[in-house]
């Protein structure tokens, strides 16, 4: 009887255990907007920011990690990029905005998946398109004088062949 | 990072919303991931963006040649923008595409700058309209000690490029020829994989032309996956091809434009064999057919198109069998793609599979 009952402590201790350690499953990211995003442990493994942090502190309690550049609105387009498994055709109804911040996000985060599609989506938008249209996507102030800029189009002259301008 | 704050500046007075907890602006390790994916003509484009733009550039791992209307000085483009990147990084993955007007002496330089900046990956599309196409960058290629992936495409249906007879390329693992001539330097028989110590996947398209020599000889210990795509062109005889790869896992035969096919053997019984594709869309005599599956009775996953099952099925209807059929030891499926000829219904399969007593697990 003695030898049985130590035997069932043993199992609701291991259960114990074991539910303390699906507890510990849980991450929670807060945004820049102070909204607190509780997801999936498996979900971070792809966030190798957050992954390299999480083995360097190996905490038991679940774990609060800060993302003061990330809004809630761009966490949760990632998060659904992330369940449909990275399909093109969510990726192609994001706003040129979206798309700027999420590869920007992914790179803060290492994630390589997610790095990859959407350099080459935006890689795809600006394929073959005048100087005036990628300093408009990327927001960029031209700060070449204008003799500058004729000089260095001068240099690579055989890039701008046949390029129509604006 | 001043260009960052000038643009938060503008932006607020202009909109007047508040832009602070946005990244407006993407690192420059962002920028040429992205820039990875252009065309190197236009990465070297966005020098004129902006200042922080100028020479981003100049550190791009893969560089893409490809002929576009308008540029006229290819030359000088190529030997640009070699010229001018940072030489202190790697170039990884080049993309070189030769036409009539390309200097020898250029494809020859950039071989040469590839092989001291560590290449792996090499695509050369050769569009070549003259009957000699120049083969003297080969022996520089195996300079290149860390290349793994090499694919020559040559797209000229008049000329080939003449293979050296050994290919001393010990690290590559994937090599892509099309349109090669295989010689060799004393009798019929060449061997030119041999030396390449890595190989695992080896495509070969449009090759053997009438100046080849008669046997290929494909000897590889670490050749996983073999396709071959339309290997014989114009030919007064029939190529041998000597497969000796025992560790082979995957193997495609497409056979579409030329009516002529190679003759196959096999000097090992393939162990690890697990799938078969054939692709016949010509009139050969069936008895090829039976031989090409004589060969590969090892295999796990067998997938016939239905033109080559059509072949097949006639000959097994009339019933004039000479040759003693394959047995399929380790046979787990069948697959039959059907292709658009309709010879043959999905019903006519199912009938000729029950004469020989297996029916296919799946029609696509």
């Amino acid at each position: 009887m003695g030898e049985r009952g130590e035997e069932w402590e043993a199992v609701m201790l291991r259960k114990a255990e074991e539910e303390e350690s699906k507890a510990v499953k849980k991450v929670k990211l807060v945004t820049s907007d102070g909204v607190t995003m509780e997801v999936e442990i498996s979900t971070v493994k792809e966030m190798e920011t957050i992954q390299a942090f999480m083995n360097a502190t190996d905490t038991d309690n679940s774990i609060i990690f800060p993302l003061p550049k990330v809004s809630s609105h761009i966490l949760s387009r990632i998060m659904e990029l992330m369940s449909g498994e990275y399909d093109q055709e969510l990726v192609k109804r994001l706003s040129h905005e979206e798309l700027k911040e999420i590869c920007m996000v992914a790179n803060y985060l290492n994630m390589k998946t997610l790095l990859h599609l959407t350099a080459s989506a935006i890689a795809n938008l600006i394929q073959n398109k005048s100087v005036e249209f990628v300093r408009h996507f990327f927001n960029i102030i031209n700060d070449f004088t204008p003799e500058e800029e004729v000089q260095l189009r001068k240099t690579h002259e055989w890039a701008f062949e046949g390029v129509d301008e604006d | 990072m001043e260009n960052l704050r000038m643009e938060k500046k503008s932006r607020r007075k202009i909109g007047g919303r508040n832009e602070e907890d946005r990244l407006s602006d993407l690192p420059d390790g962002v920028l040429l991931h992205i820039m990875e994916f252009l065309t190197t003509r236009q990465a070297v484009q966005s020098s004129v963006l902006s200042k922080r733009w100028k020479n981003i550039w100049k550190s791009l791992t893969t560089l893409s040649f490809r002929f576009l209307d308008g540029i006229r000085k290819y030359n000088k483009y190529v030997s640009h923008v070699l010229s001018n990147r940072d030489h202190s990084i790697s170039l990884h993955n080049l993309h070189l595409t030769v036409f009539n007007s390309t200097a020898p002496k250029l494809l020859n330089n950039a071989i040469k700058y590839a092989a001291l900046h560590h290449l792996q990956k090499l695509t050369l599309s050769i569009d070549f309209k003259f009957k000699e196409i120049p083969n003297s960058f080969f022996p520089l290629l195996f300079n290149c000690q860390s290349l793994i992936f090499l694919d020559l495409f040559i797209s000229s249906s008049h000329s080939s490029l003449k293979l050296p007879p050994c290919l001393l390329l010990p690290s590559l693992k994937t090599l892509h020829l099309s349109n090669v001539t295989f010689t060799t330097r004393d009798n019929d028989s060449v061997e030119p994989f041999s030396a390449c110590t890595s190989l695992t996947t080896l495509v070969l398209r449009h090759s053997m032309h009438h100046h080849s020599t008669q046997t290929l000889c494909i000897s590889s210990l670490s050749l996983s996956t073999l396709k071959l795509e339309s290997m014989v062109h114009s030919h007064t005889f029939t190529p041998k091809i000597v497969l000796s790869v025992p560790n082979l896992s995957s193997f495609t035969l497409e056979n579409s434009y030329s009516s002529m096919c190679c003759e196959l053997s096999c000097t090992c019984h393939l162990p690890v064999l697990k799938e078969v594709k054939i692709d016949n869309r010509v009139h050969i005599h069936s008895s090829i057919i039976i031989n090409w599956l004589g060969l590969f009775s090892n295999v796990r996953t067998l997938t016939l198109s239905s033109h080559t099952l059509y072949i097949l099925l006639k000959y097994l209807h009339v019933g004039a069998m000479e040759v003693q059929p394959p047995f399929f030891a380790r046979l787990e499926s069948i697959k039959i793609e059907m292709d658009c000829s309709n010879l043959i219904s999905i019903d006519e399969i199912i009938t000729g599979f029950d004469s020989v007593g297996k029916v296919p697990d799946k029609v696509i």
